[in-house]
Formats: C-alpha cells, sequence, structure tokens
C-alpha cells in the first residue's frame, strides 16, 4: 500500500506539541472558500495517470526512512493534508510501523473528521493514533455547506466521539469576516466543547489571504480585538484553554 | 610607543576602565620575555598562529575557574570573609570574591554554579529574589565584559528558576549563562523555562553535561569566557589558535596538509604555549603569590592549555577547490569527511606533543574551537558552517556534531530561530535533546527579534552596537568586537531556524 503525499516538512513547530515532522498528504474532500493550500485538493489514486511531479506515491519505508533521519530530534509526526483520513488505512500501518520502531514518538492526526470515524473498521486508526487536531468549521450545517462544500454532521458525530476516548488534542475554527456569523458560530462550538471537557484547547485561527485563492474568496484578516471578543464568547461558556492564532 | 599611550589616554570613545586596561596592555607590550624564536615568529606574522591579544609577558593565567563550592564553606582569609550566613551575605561574598578573580579580561570569566552556590541560602522566597536580582544588576554593571560566564544546572532549583527570571526582567548582557543539561537530569519545565529565557536574552546556552562529565573523569567542570570546559579549581594558562584558513595556503595538497604543514604547524604553536606557560608559572610568580592558589581554590595542576583552531570550514574548501554549494564544507560528503580527517589528525598531534604542568588533561594540550576575533574577515569560527552556507536545520546539526568530540576545551554552534519558536519551545527542546544524542556539545538559541544576541559565543545587544557606531560610549567593552563581528562576519545574517 502508497500514501500520496503533497509534502513532507522534517522540523515544524506548528503542528503539535514539541517539534514534529509533518507529511502533509494529497487529496481532500473539501473544497473550503479560504482553503490555504488549494493544490492539496485534487484527489489522486496510487495509480492514477497525470499525478503532478511534486506529488509523490511514497511507501511505507520510504516514509520510515524520512522519520529515520529526524527521529532524535522529534516529539512526534503529525499526519495533515488535504485531508490525511481519506487514506487511514495507509495511515493505520504507517502508524503502526512507526510505533514498532520509535515507541516514544507520537502519531498526530490533523484533520476535518469528515468521514464517519465510529465504525468497526476503523477501530485500529483510532486505537493506534494518539490525538487528533479537529477542524470545526462552523456549527450551522447550511454555514458549513457553505464554507465547505459539505454537511458538518460526521463532523460533530467524530467529534463527540473522539472526545470520549480523550483522543482529541484541539478544536480550531478559521474565523472569516462577514461570510457566516462568528460569533454564532464560536458560541455554539465551545458550548459543544464544554460540554465534554472545559480544559480542551480551542485555538481560533485568524483568516489569512495568503495561499487563497483570490477568485473563490477575497477577504480581510479580523483585527486582535474581534478576535479577543469570541475568545470571550468561548471563555464564558466555561473553555480555559482558548488562543488566538 | 608614548604616540600609543597618548592616543589611548585622548581617546573620547573609551571609559576609564577600558583606557587603564589599554594602558596596562600597552606596557606589558614593551616587554620582550619570551623565547620566541625565527619558525614560530614567521607563522604569527602571517596570521596563521594567534595569542589572541594575551600580551608578551603572561602574568595570571588566561581564565581561571575558582572553587566557588569550597570558598563558599570557607570564606577567605586573605579577604577577611566569613562563611555566609543568609542570602544577603552568600551574594556579597561571592562578589567581593569576583572582584579579585584575574584573567585575559582582568574581570572574572567564571562565576561558578551560581544556583547551586546559592541554593542553601533561599528560606524567604521573595527577599531572596530580591537579592538574586541585585546580585546580577551588580554583576552586569560592574564586571562590563560579557566574556564573564555563569553556570546553572543540571538540577532544577528554586535559585534557577529566579536567575533566569530576574535575567529577563533585567535584560542584561552580562553574565553569560550556561545551563549543564542533562535529560535525566534536568526536567523538561526547567529546561523549556530556560529556552524560553534565551528567546528573550540570548541566554543560557546548553552545555551536554553527561559528554564533558565523561570528559572530565566523572569530575564536574566549568564552562568560562564563550564556551570553554575548564576543570574547576583551575582554569587554562593560554590559549593561542591555529588559523586554518590561512594555514592552508602553506599546504601544496591534502596530503601534504596533512602529513606536513599540519604536525609541523602543531609543532609550532606548542612551543610557543610552552614559552607562555614556562613564564607564567616559573617566572612570574602568580601561582605563589595569588591568594586564590594559596587558600586552595585553585591548584597550579588543575590547569592546561588550549590549543585554539579556526577557519577549518575555508580550509577545507580552498584545499578542495570547492566553488559549487553542494561540494562544500556543509554539504559535500568529501569536504565533511576531509574536514573530520584534518582534525582527528590535528589531535594525534597536539596529544602527542607532551607539555609540563598540564597534569590535568593527561599531560598535553586541549583542542579548542576558537570562535574568532572581531577583526577575522571570512573566516569561521572552529569547526562551523560559514554564515550564508548553513544547510536546514537536522543536516546542519548533525554535520556538526561529527567535530564536538574532539574539542573538550570547548565548541558550539549557534541558531537563531524566529518568533514562531517561541510560541513552542518544547520544540526547541526537541531539537536540543536530539542534538545531544547526536554529539553535540554546546548548543546556543536566541531570538532574531531580541535585543540581546549571541555574537560568536559572547552577548552583545544590537542596541549597544548601534551606539558604539555612532562613536558614543558604551559600558561594555565586548560591544567592540560585536561590533567588529558585525560588519566582518555577517553575524546578523545567520540562517534563521523554524519549520524546514
Amino acid at each position: 500500500m502508497k500514501g500520496i503525499v503533497n509534502k513532507i516538512i522534517p522540523f515544524s513547530n506548528v503542528d503539535g506539541p514539541g517539534n514534529r515532522l509533518s507529511i502533509f498528504f494529497q487529496g481532500c474532500n473539501y473544497d473550503c472558500l479560504y482553503c490555504h493550500n488549494p493544490e492539496t485538493i485534487e484527489i489522486f489514486g496510487e495509480k492514477s495517470e497525470n499525478i503532478p511531479e511534486d506529488i509523490s506515491v511514497m511507501s511505507i519505508e520510504k516514509i520510515l526512512e524520512e522519520i529515520e533521519n529526524v527521529a532524535p530530534f522529534i516529539s512526534g509526526i503529525t499526519v495533515s493534508g488535504g485531508e490525511c483520513s481519506l487514506q487511514w488505512r495507509f495511515l493505520t500501518e504507517l502508524f503502526t510501523e512507526i510505533k514498532k520502531n520509535w515507541k516514544r514518538l507520537t502519531c498526530f492526526v490533523d484533520s476535518n473528521c469528515s468521514i464517519p470515524l465510529w465504525p468497526e473498521e476503523k477501530k485500529k486508526f483510532i486505537d493506534i493514533l494518539d490525538k487528533v487536531m479537529i477542524d470545526i468549521k462552523a456549527f450551522d450545517k447550511k454555514d458549513h455547506i457553505l464554507m465547505t462544500g459539505i454537511s458538518n454532521e460526521n463532523v460533530i458525530r467524530n467529534f463527540k466521539y473522539l472526545v470520549e476516548l480523550g483522543k482529541i488534542y484541539e478544536v480550531r475554527t478559521v474565523i472569516v469576516p462577514e461570510i457566516i456569523d462568528n460569533e454564532k458560530t464560536v458560541d455554539n462550538i465551545s458550548k459543544l466543547i464544554a460540554e465534554y471537557d472545559k480544559s480542551l484547547k480551542y485555538k481560533i485561527i485568524k483568516y489569512r489571504q495568503n495561499g487563497v485563492r483570490e477568485e473563490v474568496l477575497k477577504a480581510y484578516t479580523p483585527s486582535e480585538e474581534y478576535m479577543k471578543k469570541l475568545k470571550k464568547i468561548a471563555e464564558k461558556n466555561g473553555l480555559s484553554n482558548v488562543v488566538i492564532v | 610607543m608614548s604616540e600609543q599611550i597618548l592616543s589611548i589616554i585622548k581617546n573620547n570613545v573609551l571609559t576609564y576602565e577600558q583606557k587603564l586596561r589599554q594602558l596596562a596592555g600597552a606596557a606589558e607590550g614593551t616587554l620582550n620575555v619570551l623565547n620566541i624564536t625565527p619558525d614560530i615568529q614567521e607563522y604569527r606574522d602571517k596570521g596563521i598562529i594567534c595569542d589572541l591579544f594575551e600580551g608578551n609577558a603572561p602574568y595570571r593565567a588566561r581564565y581561571i575557574t575558582p572553587d566557588y563550592e569550597k570558598f563558599m564553606k570557607q570564606g577567605s582569609k586573605f579577604l577577611d570573609i566569613k562563611p555566609a550566613k543568609d542570602i544577603w551575605e552568600a551574594t556579597t561574598n561571592l562578589l567581593i570574591l569576583y572582584n579579585h578573580v584575574p584573567s585575559i579580561t582582568s574581570y572574572p570569566v567564571y562565576l561558578g554554579n551560581i544556583d547551586t552556590l546559592l541554593e542553601p541560602y533561599i528560606k524567604d522566597e521573595e527577599e531572596a529574589y530580591k537579592a538574586i536580582k541585585l546580585f546580577l544588576l551588580q554583576i552586569d554593571r560592574t564586571i562590563t565584559d560579557s566574556f564573564c560566564h555563569a553556570n546553572l544546572g543540571p538540577h532544577k532549583t528554586k535559585a534557577g528558576e529566579m536567575i533566569l527570571k530576574a535575567t529577563v526582567e533585567l535584560d542584561t548582557m552580562t553574565p553569560n549563562l550556561t545551563l549543564k543539561y542533562d535529560e535525566d537530569i534536568t526536567p523538561d519545565d526547567f529546561a523549556v523555562q530556560a529556552i524560553e529565557t534565551s528567546l528573550k536574552v540570548a541566554k543560557p546556552s546548553f552545555s551536554n553535561y553527561k559528554m564533558f562529565q565523561k570528559d572530565f573523569y566523572g569530575k564536574d567542570y566549568a564552562i568560562a569566557s564563550c564556551y570553554n570546559g575548564l576543570s574547576i579549581g583551575g582554569g587554562a594558562y593560554t590559549l593561542v589558535r591555529l588559523n586554518l584558513a590561512k594555514l592552508v595556503e602553506e599546504a601544496k595538497n591534502e596530503e601534504d596538509l596533512l602529513s606536513h604543514i599540519l604536525p609541523d604547524a602543531v609543532n609550532r604553536m606548542a612551543r610557543y604555549m610552552d614559552e607562555r606557560v614556562k613564564f607564567l608559572v616559573e617566572e612570574s610568580g602568580f601561582f605563589e603569590s595569588s591568594f586564590l592558589a594559596k587558600e586552595e581554590l585553585i591548584h597550579r595542576d588543575r590547569f592546561s592549555g588550549m590549543f585554539g583552531v579556526v577557519g577549518l570550514a575555508e580550509c577545507v574548501n580552498k584545499i578542495i577547490g570547492a566553488e559549487k554549494q553542494e561540494d562544500r564544507f556543509g554539504w559535500g560528503r568529501y569536504a565533511d569527511d576531509l574536514g573530520v580527517k584534518i582534525i582527528e589528525k590535528l589531535q594525534e598531534y597536539v596529544h602527542n606533543y607532551k607539555v609540563k604542568y598540564c597534569e590535568i588533561t593527561d599531560n598535553h594540550y586541549v583542542l579548542h574551537a576558537q570562535v574568532g576575533i572581531d577583526t577575522d574577515y571570512g573566516i569561521s569560527p572552529g569547526c562551523r558552517i560559514p554564515i550564508g552556507d548553513e544547510p536546514a536545520l537536522p543536516k546542519h546539526i548533525k554535520q556538526t556534531a561529527k567535530f564536538h568530540p574532539y574539542f573538550k576545551s570547548g565548541i558550539g554552534d549557534i541558531f537563531p530561530f524566529d518568533e514562531m519558536a517561541s510560541k513552542n519551545p518544547e520544540s526547541i527542546l526537541d531539537i536540543i535533546k536530539g542534538a545531544f544524542k547526536e554529539g553535540m556539545r554546546y548548543f546556543s538559541v536566541y531570538s532574531t527579534d531580541a535585543d540581546v544576541i549571541r555574537i560568536t559565543g559572547y552577548l552583545v545587544k544590537k542596541s549597544e552596537m548601534e551606539k558604539l557606531h555612532r562613536n558614543e560610549q558604551v559600558i561594555q567593552q565586548t560591544v567592540v568586537f560585536g561590533l567588529g563581528a558585525r560588519e566582518n562576519s555577517k553575524i546578523l545574517e545567520r540562517k534563521i531556524r523554524g519549520n524546514e
């Protein structure tokens, strides 16, 4: 089995705890208005024709080699995308091998959590991964469809499933001004988090134009004051670890 | 001569203290007491051998690392000081002793493991913090030279945490700090606090405790001046450096360099060092007259001589004629392997040259990767990869780690990080843990946003360099060196580390 990889960053300090090797998998089932790396959206199979040169079809061994090079310097690896969970079978195998070779390395999954993770067939995947960073891009179904192209029923169900297993590292929401009601969104998402774990990290991320397709969305970065206002809403709902990025 | 003295006296950019020290140097410069043979002088004239302004008649050891633990226990007869009973007496006693510890700069280059020295006196935390902060302030404003170095760790202590906190609040250049770090002894939270401090004030650096311990036969060690590993209760008589970037000009090819030029240069430089050590030990009377020796805070037989080396990268690139980056030191396999071979040979030649008065280091001089001087142009410190040629961090660390085991009296590398790293200091701790496992001896970090930055081994404020650049007086003499390095060695252009 092979993985379709867009790129690997050997040292990353923004993808979870400590220093991590980050693997960006190719292919996404969302088409977010504010996608920062639209080049990772198109889905290719292992045997697809016309795979662009900068995308790699990688074996487990090849990825393990990359990890081997930096293993002494990292706390773990983070898989991201695109949407890495689309390649969950490959990830299951990859994580299993990583744990075999380096017990101390943690495996984090940065995901939109849109595919059902609760079915029995994915149990091994969920067991072997350490934590998930989950994007909840909107709370209201219609808003979610507007932002991403699909509904968020699976996302919410996955959140509830994972949080009960203690498998969530953080929840994230990107704040784009003037598209959806951000106050309401943050209010609802923080209430949902608070219902399960008030100390869970909730990251609200300022929208930035870099990388975003101008023909799809032209927006501006929200002000620090606006972000602080949103943070207060989340804190009022009981969350103790709200971070503005 | 009198013209030189008058120009020192009339120089308005120098403070009174700086004038005094330069005048003393000029006086010493009139003497000619060392037996320097023509072949040694030839290499001195060519800049291949350089004694780093140690003067013509050594009357104190270059680096002195007193046994401060002993001083805290016994006080001092000469200074009429009794052992301290509380934190105020403890800090005062130390400050008094610092004033009487000489060195090449005239200031103490080593202040002891100040956290463990002060920890027993911490009773009321608020009062202790005030005392520690004043202690550090006093050091910065009176020891006006950032070659002055204090050590911390490897254990986490209350005093250690207070020192780090006060260092950030004071935002000072002096003292330079090193955390002796051992993953199995130093808890992560203390190490992370040290990294957060480094990202604000460019210190402490991290020294590989396990590695140094092994090299010092299980005994504790001192980190003095830039990053010099020395025996506690001893120090270094002298530090002379061999400039490989210039030595290479003498060689016809690799073989000639390794088999003829290098051993001959080692021999010339070691004989020069012998002369310096001999005068200091046998004629200057330093070890007979200093109260530090009489009260056994230093022991003559714990001193050694540091055999410095600089410009390995330029030496390698030149001898193999590397033009393209992929072939150069830090990138090309052949270049890197040759670098290791040169250092291996150098160690062999230096260790085979037996010397008097270096009992503590098995009767030979010890290798030291010298960081350069302010007037060096296009010569990289020790075995470092030249600024502008730095590869990605994982590759850089693995390359540089190959050289660190050879240099027990000091070698290190410096990595500036971007502001994202300060949001995740744990990521830098991961890198340091890995670097030490790979065999690095000494690791320094600073943030490109901070005012205090690490020049080559010592610290200087960017704002102070600006002042001096405008011809204003500055309190620290090290700023002069920093400004020179800024102009000649591109130290503000180091590759900035973040995600890579």
